[in-house]
C-alpha cells in the first residue's frame, strides 16, 4: 500500500516539474523545433505502446495470437467510430459497448 | 478579483462546460478501471489530483497491481506527459504578466484540454487577464475529473459481474480513440503504428522496458527519417 502511494506521488511530482519547470525557466532555456518533434514522437509512441499492453495485459507468449478475436472486433470499431466523428468520447463508447455485447453474446 | 477578472474568469468557465462533461465521463470509466484493478478509493483519487493526465493514469493502473513496476510506471508517466513541457512553453508568452507564486500554482491544471482550449482564445484575444480565463477554464474541469473518478470509482461497486471485459477494454479504447481521433498528420500515425508493433518484440527481448525502449527507438528514428526526408527533398 506504502509503495503504491509513493508511485502515485512520484507520478505526481514528475508530472507537476514538467508542467511548472518551463513557466518558470523558459526565458533562459529554448526548445529547438527539432526536440519539439521528439517529444510529440516520443508521446505519440508511449500511448501506442499503452495501448499494446492495455490490449494484451502484456501478455507476451500465449497460445496463438496476443489479443482476442472479440476485442479486435471492439478494436477496430473504436478506431472506426474515432476517427470518422473525429471524437475521442464517441469512439470509446462505441468500442466497450461492443466488447460489451460481445462478450456477452459469445458467454 | 475584482469584477472584470470575475467575467473573465466567468467567460473562461463558460468556455470549460464540453471539457467538463468530457472529463467527467472519461474519468467515470477510470474510477471503474481503478475499482476493477484493486486501487483503493483513496488512491485513484490521488492519483487523479497529483497526476491530473488520464493517458499517464490508465497503464499506471495496469501496471500497479502486478508491484515491482515502479521505474516503469514512473519513466512511463513522465514520457508519455513531456508533451505538457511543451504546451507549457506555448503559454508562458501569454502569462508574462502573472507572478511566479500563481504560475507555480496554476501550473497543475495545465492538461491537453485546458491547454488549447485556452490557446486557441489567447490567439484570438491575448490580454492581460489571460490567466484569469485560463483558471476559469481550469477549474472547473480539474473539479470535474475529480468527481468524475470519485463517481466511477463508487459506482464500480454495483457493476455486475460479466462486464469484466468491457471495463477491462476502457483503456485501450480510451488511448486508441484518442489517438483515431485526434492524428491526422501521416509521419505522426506511422510512428503510433511502429511503437504499437514494436512493443511486444521489444518486451519480449527487454522484459520490463519494452515502453521505454520503445518510445526512445521509434522517436529517435523517426525524427532522423524526417531530418533525412527534409535535407533530402529538393524544396528544402
Amino acid at each position: 500500500m506504502g509503495e503504491r502511494v509513493a508511485i502515485i506521488l512520484g507520478m505526481g511530482l514528475g508530472t507537476y516539474v514538467l508542467r511548472v519547470v518551463p513557466l518558470l525557466l523558459a526565458h533562459r532555456v529554448r526548445l529547438s523545433r527539432r526536440m519539439i518533434r521528439w517529444f510529440q514522437f516520443v508521446s505519440f509512441s508511449v500511448i501506442a505502446s499503452f495501448v499494446w499492453f492495455g490490449l494484451t495485459a502484456g501478455t507476451l507468449s500465449p497460445p496463438g495470437f496476443p489479443i482476442p478475436g472479440l476485442r479486435v472486433v471492439a478494436w477496430g470499431l473504436t478506431i472506426a467510430v474515432a476517427a470518422w466523428t473525429r471524437n475521442a468520447m464517441a469512439g470509446m463508447v462505441a468500442g466497450v459497448v461492443a466488447a460489451m455485447l460481445l462478450t456477452r453474446g459469445a458467454s | 478579483m475584482d469584477r472584470e477578472g470575475w467575467a473573465t474568469f466567468r467567460a473562461g468557465a463558460r468556455a470549460a462546460v464540453p471539457v467538463c462533461v468530457s472529463f467527467f465521463a472519461i474519468m467515470f470509466a477510470f474510477g471503474l478501471a481503478a475499482h476493477a484493478r484493486g486501487l483503493t478509493s483513496g488512491e485513484a483519487l490521488l492519483m487523479s489530483a497529483v497526476v491530473f493526465a488520464a493517458p499517464a493514469q490508465f497503464p499506471a493502473i495496469e501496471l500497479l497491481p502486478l508491484g515491482g513496476q515502479a521505474v516503469q510506471i514512473l519513466l512511463g508517466t513522465i514520457f508519455i506527459n513531456l508533451r505538457f513541457a511543451v504546451l507549457s512553453f506555448a503559454l508562458l508568452p501569454h502569462f508574462t504578466r502573472v507572478r511566479k507564486a500563481a504560475l507555480t500554482a496554476g501550473a497543475q491544471f495545465i492538461s491537453l484540454s485546458t491547454f488549447a482550449l485556452s490557446f486557441l482564445r489567447f490567439q484570438r484575444k491575448s490580454a492581460p487577464d489571460n490567466f484569469g480565463y485560463f483558471l476559469g477554464v481550469a477549474i472547473p474541469s480539474y473539479t470535474c475529473y475529480l468527481i468524475g473518478t470519485a463517481a466511477g470509482y463508487h459506482f464500480g461497486v454495483r457493476i455486475p459481474e460479466g462486464f469484466g471485459e468491457a471495463i477491462q477494454f476502457i483503456f485501450p479504447a480510451y488511448l486508441t480513440a484518442l489517438l483515431a481521433s485526434e492524428l491526422r498528420e501521416g509521419r505522426s500515425i506511422l510512428v503510433v503504428v511502429a511503437a504499437f508493433c514494436a512493443t511486444p518484440l521489444v518486451e519480449t527481448l527487454v522484459r520490463g522496458w519494452g515502453l521505454i525502449l520503445t518510445a526512445v527507438v521509434v522517436s529517435t528514428g523517426a525524427m532522423g527519417l524526417e531530418a533525412w526526408w527534409e535535407s533530402a527533398s529538393p524544396s528544402s
